[in-house]
């Protein structure tokens, strides 16, 4: 028997269920069960990638800088390959947001001056509204493990028939009539 | 319509009035649909001149009749009630006003949809206006060509019917085909010329050098970086000579250099110092009575102006310590200045004799940066994930054109540039050198 919710959180990391409500629910189980208990209690092996990893379904990225589309827990890009955050031309840049270098020093031009700040925008709350021209918000997400640690995949859902695939959205997975446009990923701490 | 116009109706001096009338009308709503087909959209670069060269290619298949591609069109003739309602100068009038709208009457071929997309695509909207006006002009040509010397009206009727005797067959199609296949294919090399082109590297020496300031004639300030440390160059009538301070900006006879504790203005002609103001901050520029420079203060970043007769001060720009602020550059009486924040990145223009601001260029997945202006001439660089690009636009139609392209993975990067007499260079570096150029 689980302690509670860690069942849930187990079912959540492992199932196929995606329901926006229900990733919401098992977001916040996962993280009141903890790293410990998620770690024993969730399927230790990486979830089978068609897209990327943990996402099996068809639904493209969301347009991203580096090519898939890791976010930080408030939307915006981080590197794929470390988790480190981006700009939006996919630069590694420190906390106030200059380019720096893979060691972490201040990217400078010729002259010894900083090279000039990007802007660092959401990826599904921004750049699919400015690039597609409808307003988008995340509803929906579920859990699959990868890489050892629970990822949770995210849907960025619009009131638009047509996903970033071009053909018809899938329904049911975001609220109020809201289908499917592309997804993202947010890749936590928590052990798997 | 030809009919209503030809001499034998109203003679050779109402023929001609006609003519010129059908020409205004043609070109004035030419010009007009031209108008606004060019503000549609940005003024593009080799990405919209590869796609107007597409589309070009597209429809030059679907005219030798490769594929099918819809062609929109009302198919409505004038109305004939006009000519009978109106003199017939007016009516020639709004007949040319009526066919120079293009679409809304019937089009055998598909030439106008091709330079109507181009125009949106590639055009400003005063390049627009001109492209659509030679189609305008060009219907009034062919009613000229078609209705002079006309004697009778069988000459008339024998006339049209012959012109229409081209489209038999198909023969007006295929020429027109071959038209659009040599349209699209200089459309596809200037696309790829645009990316493609090479600049030439200006030869100041074997030390890395950057940030040009072009002056009159040869004249060129520069920094020059020896050993890690920058200097200030300055390179007129073939000599180079050192300057006091580094970031210099060439105002005519004048150059202003940053010391670090002072801004120096030098006359060119004499290396004498003209000036000096003990003013914090950096990255000078000079244009007539007023320096502008940007400097860091306790509440963030700031973009100052200096009155040199008043010494009067006027902050143009200021945003927190995240907002990036770039070096301004001065051509009285504008300000340009680049400004990336969190969401945007933005080329603004700032107007010393009305305080007028307005924003040139915005984007929040490109960084704008290193802006230079000269007159109604802007440039700047520009960099999207695939490329850095040195850009200019001209102010007075906000056409724009990309001067260069540095593809992505090439190591290089592109740095400050200036803008002299419709004259550019720029920067390109790399981890191990930096270099002028002039695109």
């Amino acid at each position: 028997m689980w302690p509670d919710g860690e069942g849930l959180a187990r079912r959540l990391a492992s199932g196929h269920t995606r329901k926006g409500f229900l990733g919401r629910l098992g977001a916040t189980l996962v993280g009141l069960a903890g790293g410990g208990v998620a770690a024993s209690a969730l399927d230790p092996e990486a979830a089978e990638a068609y897209h990327f990893c943990g996402h099996i379904y068809t639904t493209g990225s969301c347009p991203n800088p580096l090519g898939l589309p890791r976010i930080d827990a408030n939307g915006y890009p981080l590197r794929p390959a470390d988790g480190r955050r981006i700009d939006n031309l996919g630069r590694l840049i420190d906390t106030e947001g200059w380019p720096i270098t893979a060691a972490g020093d201040r990217l400078l031009g010729p002259t010894g001056e900083p090279v000039p700040k990007a802007p660092r925008t959401r990826i599904c709350q921004d750049w699919v509204p400015e690039i597609y021209h409808f307003p988008t918000q995340i509803d929906g997400g579920w859990y699959r493990c990868c890489g050892g640690t629970i990822r949770k995949l995210v849907d960025c859902c619009a009131a638009h028939d047509r996903r970033i695939n071009g053909d018809a959205a899938l329904t049911g997975y975001c609220y109020a009539g809201r289908k499917v446009f592309c997804v993202m990923y947010y890749q936590t701490t928590v052990r798997c | 319509m030809v009919e209503t116009i030809v001499p034998v109706v109203h003679g050779t001096r109402s023929w001609i009035v006609s003519i010129v009338a059908f020409a205004l009308g043609a070109l004035a709503t030419a010009a007009a649909v031209g108008l606004v087909l060019g503000a549609l959209l940005p003024t593009g670069g080799g990405r919209a001149l590869l796609a107007a060269g597409c589309l070009a290619l597209a429809y030059a298949a679907a005219e030798l009749g490769l594929v099918r591609l819809p062609s929109p069109q009302l198919r409505r003739q004038v109305p004939q009630r006009w000519r009978e309602r109106y003199p017939q100068p007016l009516t020639a009038l709004l007949y040319g006003g009526g066919l120079g709208l293009g679409f809304v009457t019937y089009l055998p071929v598909a030439t106008l949809l091709v330079v109507c997309g181009g125009v949106a695509l590639v055009a400003g909207p005063l390049g627009g206006a001109a492209a659509l006006s030679g189609f305008g002009l060009g219907r009034a040509v062919v009613l000229f060509v078609t209705t002079r010397g006309v004697k009778t009206y069988e000459c008339a009727t024998g006339r049209v019917e012959s012109l229409a005797g081209w489209e038999r067959g198909g023969r007006l199609r295929r020429a027109n085909g071959l038209a659009l296949v040599v349209l699209g294919a200089l459309l596809l090399l200037a696309a790829f010329g645009g990316t493609a082109q090479a600049a030439t590297k200006i030869d100041l020496g074997p030390n890395p050098v950057a940030n040009p300031s072009l002056g009159d004639g040869d004249v060129i300030a520069y920094d020059q970086i020896t050993g890690g440390t920058v200097h200030g160059k300055l390179l007129a009538n073939g000599t180079t000579s050192a300057l006091p301070g580094f970031h210099p900006d060439v105002d005519g006879t004048r150059v202003v250099v940053d010391t670090g504790a002072t801004f120096e203005i030098i006359d060119v002609a004499t290396g004498n110092v003209v000036d000096t103001r003990p003013l914090a901050g950096s990255d000078p520029a000079l244009s007539g009575n007023w320096l502008v420079y940007r400097r860091v203060v306790s509440s963030g970043r700031q973009i100052v102006a200096v009155n040199l007769n008043t010494s009067a001060v006027k902050i143009i720009a200021q945003g927190s310590a995240r907002v990036d602020l770039g070096a301004p550059d001065v051509s009285w009486p504008r300000v340009v200045y680049a400004r990336t924040g969190d969401a945007r990145s933005a080329i603004w223009i700032f107007r010393l004799d009305t305080g007028y601001t307005r924003m040139l260029r915005y984007a929040s997945r490109a960084v704008y940066a290193h802006a230079a202006i000269d007159s109604n001439l802007v440039a700047f660089v520009r960099q999207v994930r695939a490329d850095q690009q040195f850009v200019r636009v001209n102010l007075l139609d906000d056409s724009g054109a990309v001067l260069y392209t540095q593809p992505a993975g090439s190591g290089r990067h592109l740095w400050a540039g200036s803008v002299h007499s419709w004259r550019f260079a720029f920067t390109a570096y790399d981890a191990a050198s930096s270099a002028i150029y002039k695109p």
